[in-house]
C-alpha cells in the first residue's frame, strides 16, 4: 500500500501541535481520524480543514511541506515509520519507542528528546538539546539511534543512557555531560566543555585536544569495532564516516569515575 | 421544587431500612417527609429496580494541600490521558476539578483531607475551595508542632492543651484532629530514624504514647465527634502490629481512630521477615470499644504516596519509583515526603500486603467500625473502590486474583480460608453510615427527614458490581441532580465541614507570644475567619455542632 | 486641609517573604513603612500614585471609561487567532478568573519568570529533593550556605528575619555558621560577619557543582576555588552541623551556562548530607507572585505554567508556549500582559495587539493598543500569596482607597 500523505491546506502562523500524526493507529478509519479535532490558533478545526490527508498505510506516513512551526512530530512513535519534507519545529520524535524518522530538512530544538528506540535521520541541522532529558526524568535517550548529518546545537545528548548517535556536521557546548553510556560518534568539531562529568559510554572524534584528558591504550582488537560500524551503517543505509579510517584508542581516568573509551579517528 | 424517587430499592442503614421498595421526597435540598408535601411534585424519576443509598463519604483521601500539589507537579509525565474526557490529568495525582468530576460520577458526595497542616491551611482549603460538587472537610494535624511539644514537655494541663486544640480547630477551619507518627516527625528533624510508641524524643523527652494519650483525651474533652485520627508510629516496618496495638492502649479508652490500618499490621516472621498481623489487629478491632479504623487497601500498579511522615517516607525514597522523591520539613508545624511508588503483583511484600488489607476488612465483625479506603493515592486511587467493593462481595473473584500471586504468600495469611462475602447493606454501612456517624455529621449519611439530600442511585440491572458501583446513574447533592444517565449534568460547588469547640481564649495570649518570637507569620494572619473562607478562599464554611458544652 | 494620617498594618505583597508585620503609615493613599528596613521602604512607597501614573484607560492613548475598554478587549478578543496571557505577577483570585478566561477563549498562559520556575524544578520532578520552610530555618538551623550573589538585596529582610534572628527554638541565633559562596559583595559580607561565624567563599557562579564536589571528596589534591585551611574549616562546620540550609535565589544565576546544573548539585549535596545528618534547600522564589501562579495552575491544570487550553484541557509545553519567543517571533496575534505587582518595564513587540492589564506605574517600551490601570493585591484589595517555601500562604489586606479594579474583577467581566 502507499504511504498517507500528508499536507497543510493553510500556510501557518502559530505553532501546531503535530502528536496527533502518532495516533493515527488507534483509529479504525482514515475518515474518523479526518474527523478528529485539533487546535489551532485558539480555534478547534477538523484535521481535514487543515491537512489534506490521502488515502495509503497507517504505518507510513510522510509529511509534506512541513515547517518550524510544527512540534512533536512523531511524539511517542511506535511502530511507524514518518518521512518528512521541510523544517520541523521543537521536539521531533520526542520519547518515540520504535519506527523510523526521516526528515529532509533541519529540526529545531529537543529534537529525540527522552528517546527511548528506533531510528531518526535528520537530513539537516539539528538546533539545541538534541536528545534532551524529558521534564520529569532525570535520564536522556535510553535507546534508539539518531542520525544528524549537518550541525547540532548547544547542550545536546545530557545524561544519555544507551543507544547510537552519529553527527556527520560539529556538536556545540555542553554536549554529552554526565553521559552514562552509549555511543556517540562525531565527524565535525566539537564546542567546548565536552563529555563533562561523564561516566561510562564510547566516543568517536576527530578533535585531537580531546584526548588529552585520556590515557591512550595499546590494546589494537578492533574487529568488534569493524562489526559495529558494518552494523550503524546499515541502519543508518549509508557509509559511516569511521569506515576504512584509522583510530587511537584511549580510555578514561578512573579516579574522576570517568570509565568511558575514546576513539581518535585519524 | 419537589423531586420524587420512585419505587426505589432503598438502604439507610442509620434508619435500619435494608433492601425496603419505598419512595423519596425532595425538598430545598433537603429530603422531607411525604405528609407535609403542598404543592405539586416537579419531577419524579423512576427507581423500579435501582438502588438508593444516601452519597457516599470518604473519610480519609488526600485531595488538597501541599504534598497533594507536589505529587501534581512531580509526576508530570503521568498528566497525559490525551483522550481524557476532562483533563489530561493523571488520576494518581488529579486536579481539584478531575477530583469532583471523579467522585461525584461514583456517588461520593463527601470527602475529607486527613492531613491539613495548620500552617497550610489556607493552600488546602484554596485547593478544595475548587473541587467541584463535593462537600469536604480536613484533620488539622497536630502532635509533632513544636508549640504543643513544648507543652508536653513543660507538664502543661490537660485544659491547655484542650484549649490549644480547640484553637487550631478553628484557626485551621477544620473537623477533627490527626497525629501522623506521634513526636516522629519533630523527631526526625533533630535527626532521629525512629521513634517507637515508649521511645522518648530526643530533644523534648517526650514518648509517642504522650502525644496520643494527651490529644485523645482533649478530643474526648472538648466534645469534637471525630476522634483522634491516628497515623502510628513505625508506618510500613515488618513487626509494626505491635506498636499499632500500643498506640491503642495509648487512648487510654478514649475514641481513637486508626487509619490505613492495613499498613499498620505487619508481623515479621517467616524467611523475609514480612508476614501479615491481621488477625492480631483484627481482635483488637472487634474487642475494644471505642477504636474505629479505615483500611488503606492497596491495588496494583503505579501510584504515588504522600504522608506527613517525613521520617518514614524519607526511608522509603529507596523504593520511588520513577526515582524520584520529595521530604520537606515544614515551619515547626510538621513535614511531609511525597514518593511515587508501583505495587507490583510479582512482588512478595506488595502481594502480601494487598492480602493483608483484604484480612482486615473480611475479619472485621461490625462493619460500623470499619471504613473502605485506600488512602488514595497511597495505596491505589480512589477510583479503584468499586472494585474494591468487588473483592469484598466476590469470594471467588478475589480467589482467582489471588492465585495469581506469589505462592509463598499463602504461608502468612489466611486470605484464602476466608469465606466471607460482604453484603450490599454492609457495603451500604462501611460507605456511608459508618462514616457519617464517626463524623458527626448527622445530616449526611442517611436518608431520615430533614438530612440533605445527598443520594446516589445505582442501577440494579448492572450485573457485575464493579460496573455498578463505579456508574451510578443518577447522584444528587443537596437536592440538585448533578448526575444523570451517568453523565455530568450540571457543575455545582460544595461546604467546608469543620468544627468550633468553645475554649478559654487566654490560650492566644501566649500563642502571640510565641508567634511573635519564633514564628514568620502574625497569629492573626494564621487564623482563617469565616469571611476569609467564603470570600477569599471560595469555600462556605458550615460548622458542625460538638457533643457537648467544654466543661468550665 | 492638611492630609489625615493613619497607621496600618500592611501583609507585604513586594517579595516572596511576604513579611505580615508591617506597620505603615497612610496619608492621601500615600504608603510610607514607618520603620524597618530602608530597602522595603523603597520597595513600596515606589507604588504610590504620581503625576506619572495612569490611573485611567486608554484606547491607542486616548482615555476612556473602564467599561468602554472592556468592550473593546472583549470584541477584540473574539477576533483574534491565537492569544497569550502573560502573567507578570497577579494574586489567587486574579489566577483563578485567569484561567476560567484562558478557558473559554482557549488562551495560552505563560509568567514572566517561568525558566527561574523550571529552573528549580527539576529537582522536584527528576531527582531526591528535601526542602525545608522558613520557619524552620529560623528555628533550628545552625548552619546556612547561601549559594549566589545578590539573594540577600532581592530580598531585603532574609537575613534578619529568617537567617540570623534575634531569637530562634532550638539553636542560638548568635553562633549560627553562615557559609557564602558565590560573589558576594563587600556590604553583604560585612554586615554577616558582624552578626554571625561568617565563611566567605568567591567563586564564579559557575563553579559551584565542582565546589561542592570538592568540599564532598574532602581531598585537597583536587583544591581548587578554595585554600586548604577554609576546606577544612568548612568540612568541619557541616559535620558538626545538626541542621544545614542550603539557600540560593535562581535569577542570580541567570548569568550562568548551566542554572539547572547549579541548583542540582546543591540539591544532591543536600540529598547526600541527609544520609547520616539533617539539611534541607531553601530556594527563595521571585517577587513577581511566581510561587502563587506555580501553585495555583499545577492544582487546577496539572502543570505549574505554559500551558495553553486545547481540546477540553491545558496542555503544557515549555518551548511552545515560551511567551519571550511567542513575542519575538510574532506566534502569537495578541498578548494580554497581567501585571499587578510592580512596575518593572513591560516588554511589547509593535506587531502584535497588545492589551496592558498594568500597575498605574507600569513602565511601557511602547505604547499599548488598550491599557487599563489595576489594582495591587496587598495595598487596593484583598488577595491570596503564596510565600517562597510554597506552604505558607498569606492573606493580602486592603490599606488604600484608589478604587482601582482587582484581576478578578476585569476577567469576570470579561467571561
Ligand atoms: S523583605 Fe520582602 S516581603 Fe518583607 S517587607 Fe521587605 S520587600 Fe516586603
Ligand atoms: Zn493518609
Amino acid at each position: 500500500m502507499k504511504p498517507i500523505q500528508i499536507k497543510p491546506k493553510i500556510r501557518f502562523k502559530y505553532r501546531v501541535d503535530m502528536s496527533f500524526l502518532s495516533d493515527i493507529c488507534k483509529y479504525d478509519s482514515l475518515t474518523t481520524f479526518r474527523a478528529k479535532k485539533v487546535m489551532y490558533g485558539n480555534q478547534e478545526y477538523r484535521l481535514d480543514n487543515i491537512f489534506d490527508i490521502s488515502n495509503g498505510d497507517k504505518k507510513n506516513l510522510v509529511v509534506k511541506s512541513a515547517n518550524s512551526l510544527m512540534d512533536n512530530l512523531g511524539y511517542r512513535l511506535k511502530e511507524i515509520s514518518l518521512k518528512v519534507f521541510g523544517d520541523v519545529g521543537d521536539y521531533l520524535g520526542a520519547q518515540m519507542s520504535s519506527g523510523l524518522i526521516e526528515i529532509y530538512g533541519n529540526a529545531n530544538d529537543h529534537c529525540a528528546s527522552g528517546l527511548k528506540g528506533g531510528i531518526i535521520r535528520v537530513n539537516g541541522n539539528c538546533g539545541d538539546y538534541l536528545g534532551s532529558k524529558p521534564n520529569s526524568s532525570n535520564e536522556g535517550i535510553s535507546d534508539g539511534l539518531i542520525y544528524i548529518s549537518g550541525n547540532v546545537g548547544n547542550k545536546s545528548l545530557q545524561r544519555i543512557r544507551r543507544g547510537n548517535i552519529i553527527i556527520e556536521g560539529n556538536l556545540g557546548n555542553d554536549a554529552c555531560s554526565e553521559m552514562i553510556s552509549g555511543s556517540v560518534l562525531i565527524k565535525g568539531k566539537i564546542g567546548h566543555n565536552f563529555a563533562n562529568g561523564i561516566k561510562r559510554g564510547t566516543i568517536f572524534t576527530t578533535q585531537k585536544k580531546l584526548a588529552k584528558n585520556y590515557s591512550k591504550s595499546n590494546a589494537a582488537e578492533f574487529n568488534f569495532i569493524k562489526f559495529f560500524i558494518n552494523r550503524i551503517s546499515n541502519v543508518i543505509n549509508r557509509n559511516l564516516f569511521i569506515n576504512n579510517r584509522k583510530f587511537i584508542r584511549y580510555y578514561g581516568n578512573k579516579d574522576k569515575e570517568n570509565i568511558s573509551e575514546l576513539f581518535l579517528v585519524d | 421544587m419537589i423531586i420524587r424517587l420512585k419505587s426505589g430499592i432503598v438502604y439507610d442503614p442509620t434508619n435500619n431500612i435494608f433492601n425496603r421498595t419505598k419512595d423519596i421526597f425532595i425538598k430545598d435540598g433537603k429530603i422531607i417527609n411525604k405528609n407535609n408535601i403542598h404543592g405539586k411534585i416537579n419531577q419524579t424519576i423512576d427507581c423500579t429496580n435501582k438502588i438508593i443509598m444516601p452519597g457516599a463519604i470518604d473519610l480519609h483521601t488526600h485531595i488538597g494541600g501541599g504534598k497533594v500539589n507536589i505529587a501534581r507537579l512531580m509526576l508530570e509525565e503521568f498528566h497525559d490521558e490525551t483522550d481524557a474526557k476532562y483533563d489530561s490529568s493523571s488520576i494518581i495525582a488529579p486536579t481539584t476539578i478531575k477530583t469532583g468530576l471523579k467522585y461525584i460520577e461514583m456517588g461520593y458526595t463527601t470527602c475529607f483531607e486527613p492531613a491539613l497542616l495548620p500552617i497550610n491551611a489556607r493552600q488546602a482549603h484554596a485547593e478544595m475551595a475548587d473541587i467541584p460538587f463535593i462537600d469536604k472537610g480536613g484533620y488539622a494535624l497536630l502532635g509533632n508542632d513544636d508549640f504543643f511539644l513544648n507543652l508536653l514537655r513543660k507538664k502543661a494541663s490537660q485544659s491547655v492543651i484542650n484549649d490549644y486544640v480547640a484553637f487550631i480547630l478553628k484557626a485551621s477551619q477544620s473537623m477533627g484532629i490527626k497525629v501522623v507518627n506521634p513526636g516522629g516527625i519533630n523527631a526526625f528533624k533533630f535527626n532521629q530514624r525512629a521513634l517507637d510508641v515508649d521511645e522518648k524524643s530526643k530533644y523534648y523527652n517526650i514518648t509517642p504514647r504522650d502525644v496520643v494519650t494527651k490529644l485523645a483525651r482533649a478530643i474526648y474533652d472538648l466534645g469534637v465527634p471525630h476522634p483522634l485520627h491516628v497515623h502510628c508510629s513505625n508506618l510500613g516496618i515488618p513487626g509494626n502490629f505491635l506498636s499499632t496495638i500500643e498506640t491503642i492502649k495509648a487512648a487510654e479508652g478514649m475514641p481513637i481512630h486508626l487509619t490505613h490500618i492495613q499498613f499498620q499490621s505487619y508481623g515479621n516472621n517467616g524467611d523475609r521477615g514480612f508476614s501479615s498481623a491481621a488477625v492480631e489487629i483484627s481482635n483488637h478491632l472487634n474487642k475494644v470499644k471505642n477504636l474505629t479504623c479505615d483500611v488503606g487497601q492497596i491495588m496494583f500498579g503505579q501510584t504515588v504516596t504522600m504522608s506527613g511522615d517525613s521520617m518514614s517516607q524519607h526511608k522509603n525514597h529507596k523504593h520511588a519509583h520513577p526515582n524520584k522523591w520529595m521530604c520537606m520539613d515544614i515551619e515547626c508545624d510538621a513535614g511531609c515526603g511525597v514518593v511515587p511508588f508501583k505495587y507490583k503483583d510479582q512482588s512478595f511484600v506488595n502481594s502480601l500486603q494487598w492480602a493483608i488489607g483484604l484480612e482486615i476488612f473480611l475479619l472485621a465483625e461490625d462493619p460500623w467500625k470499619v471504613y473502605l479506603t485506600t488512602d488514595h493515592p497511597n495505596g491505589a486511587p480512589f477510583t479503584s473502590y468499586p472494585h474494591l467493593i468487588k473483592l469484598l462481595m466476590d469470594r471467588s473473584f478475589r480467589n482467582d486474583i489471588l492465585r495469581e500471586l506469589p505462592k509463598d504468600i499463602l504461608n502468612h495469611t489466611i486470605l484464602h480460608t476466608i469465606k466471607r462475602e460482604y453484603t450490599m447493606s454492609e457495603i451500604a454501612i462501611m460507605t456511608r453510615s459508618a462514616p457519617a456517624k464517626i463524623l458527626g455529621l448527622s445530616q449526611k449519611g442517611n436518608l431520615s427527614i430533614g438530612s440533605n439530600a445527598d443520594i446516589t442511585i445505582y442501577d440494579k440491572n448492572i450485573k457485575d458490581i464493579e460496573e455498578m458501583f463505579a456508574h451510578p446513574i443518577y447522584v444528587l447533592k443537596d437536592g440538585e441532580i448533578v448526575v444523570e444517565n451517568g453523565k455530568i449534568k450540571k457543575y455545582r460547588w460544595g461546604k467546608t465541614h469543620t468544627v468550633k469547640p468553645e475554649y478559654d481564649k487566654s490560650i492566644e495570649k501566649s500563642l502571640t507570644k510565641f508567634f511573635d518570637k519564633y514564628h514568620t507569620m502574625k497569629l492573626d494572619n494564621y487564623v482563617l475567619s469565616d469571611e476569609e473562607m467564603e470570600n477569599m478562599i471560595g469555600s462556605k464554611v458550615y460548622v458542625n455542632e460538638c457533643k457537648y458544652k467544654r466543661k468550665q | 486641609m492638611a492630609a489625615q494620617k493613619s497607621y496600618k498594618s500592611m501583609v507585604c505583597p513586594f517579595c516572596s517573604l511576604h513579611c505580615d508585620d508591617l506597620i505603615i503609615e497612610t496619608s492621601d493613599n500615600n504608603i510610607r513603612l514607618t520603620q524597618g528596613n530602608p530597602e522595603c521602604g523603597k520597595k513600596i512607597s515606589r507604588h504610590n500614585i504620581n503625576s506619572q501614573s495612569r490611573t485611567s484607560a486608554t484606547i491607542n492613548k486616548k482615555k476612556t471609561g473602564l467599561t468602554e475598554a472592556l468592550k473593546k478587549v472583549k470584541k477584540i478578543i473574539e477576533k483574534k487567532s491565537e492569544v497569550l496571557i502573560l502573567n507578570h505577577g497577579t494574586d489567587l483570585s486574579g489566577l483563578r478568573s485567569l484561567l476560567t478566561f484562558a478557558s473559554k477563549y482557549h488562551c495560552i498562559i505563560d509568567h514572566i519568570t517561568s525558566k527561574f520556575l523550571f529552573q528549580n524544578i527539576g529537582i522536584v520532578q527528576r531527582t531526591g529533593y528535601i526542602a525545608t520552610s522558613l520557619m524552620e530555618t529560623k528555628n533550628r538551623a545552625d548552619t546556612i550556605i547561601i549559594f549566589g550573589n545578590n539573594i540577600l538585596k532581592k530580598n531585603p529582610r532574609l537575613l534578619d528575619r529568617i537567617l540570623i534572628p534575634d531569637a530562634s527554638l532550638c539553636v542560638n541565633p548568635k553562633k549560627k555558621n553562615i557559609i557564602l559562596v558565590g560573589s558576594f559583595d563587600k556590604n553583604t559580607i560585612n554586615s554577616i560577619s558582624r552578626k554571625s561565624n561568617a565563611i566567605n567563599v568567591r567563586i564564579k557562579l559557575d563553579n559551584i557543582p565542582d565546589f561542592l564536589k570538592i568540599i564532598n571528596n574532602n581531598k585537597s589534591e583536587t583544591l581548587r576555588f578554595i585554600t586548604k585551611q577554609s576546606l577544612v574549616k568548612i568540612n568541619s562546620i557541616i559535620k558538626k552541623s545538626k541542621y544545614l540550609v542550603s539557600t540560593w535565589t535562581a535569577s542570580d544565576f541567570s548569568n550562568t551556562k548551566n542554572p539547572e546544573d547549579i541548583i542540582s548539585s546543591i540539591s544532591k549535596f543536600i540529598v547526600d548530607l541527609n544520609i547520616t545528618s539533617r539539611a534541607a534547600c531553601m530556594p527563595i522564589s521571585g517577587p513577581l507572585a511566581d510561587s502563587t501562579s506555580a501553585q495555583a495552575l499545577t492544582w487546577l491544570t496539572g502543570f505549574p505554567s505554559r500551558i495553553k487550553y486545547s481540546n477540553n484541557s491545558f496542555k503544557h509545553n515549555r518551548t511552545a508556549y515560551n511567551s519571550e519567543k511567542l513575542i519575538e517571533n510574532k506566534q502569537v496575534d495578541t498578548v494580554i500582559h497581567v501585571s499587578n505587582l510592580s512596575e518593572n518595564e513591560l516588554i511589547m513587540n509593535k506587531n502584535i495587539y497588545n492589551i496592558v492589564l498594568g500597575h498605574p506605574n507600569s513602565k511601557l517600551n511602547i505604547e499599548p493598543d488598550i491599557f487599563i490601570p489595576i489594582g495591587i493585591p496587598g495595598l487596593d484589595h484583598e488577595g491570596i500569596m503564596f510565600r517562597t517555601d510554597n506552604v505558607v500562604s498569606v492573606a493580602l489586606k486592603s490599606v488604600r482607597k484608589l478604587k482601582l479594579p482587582s484581576t478578578q474583577t476585569i476577567f469576570n467581566k470579561l467571561i
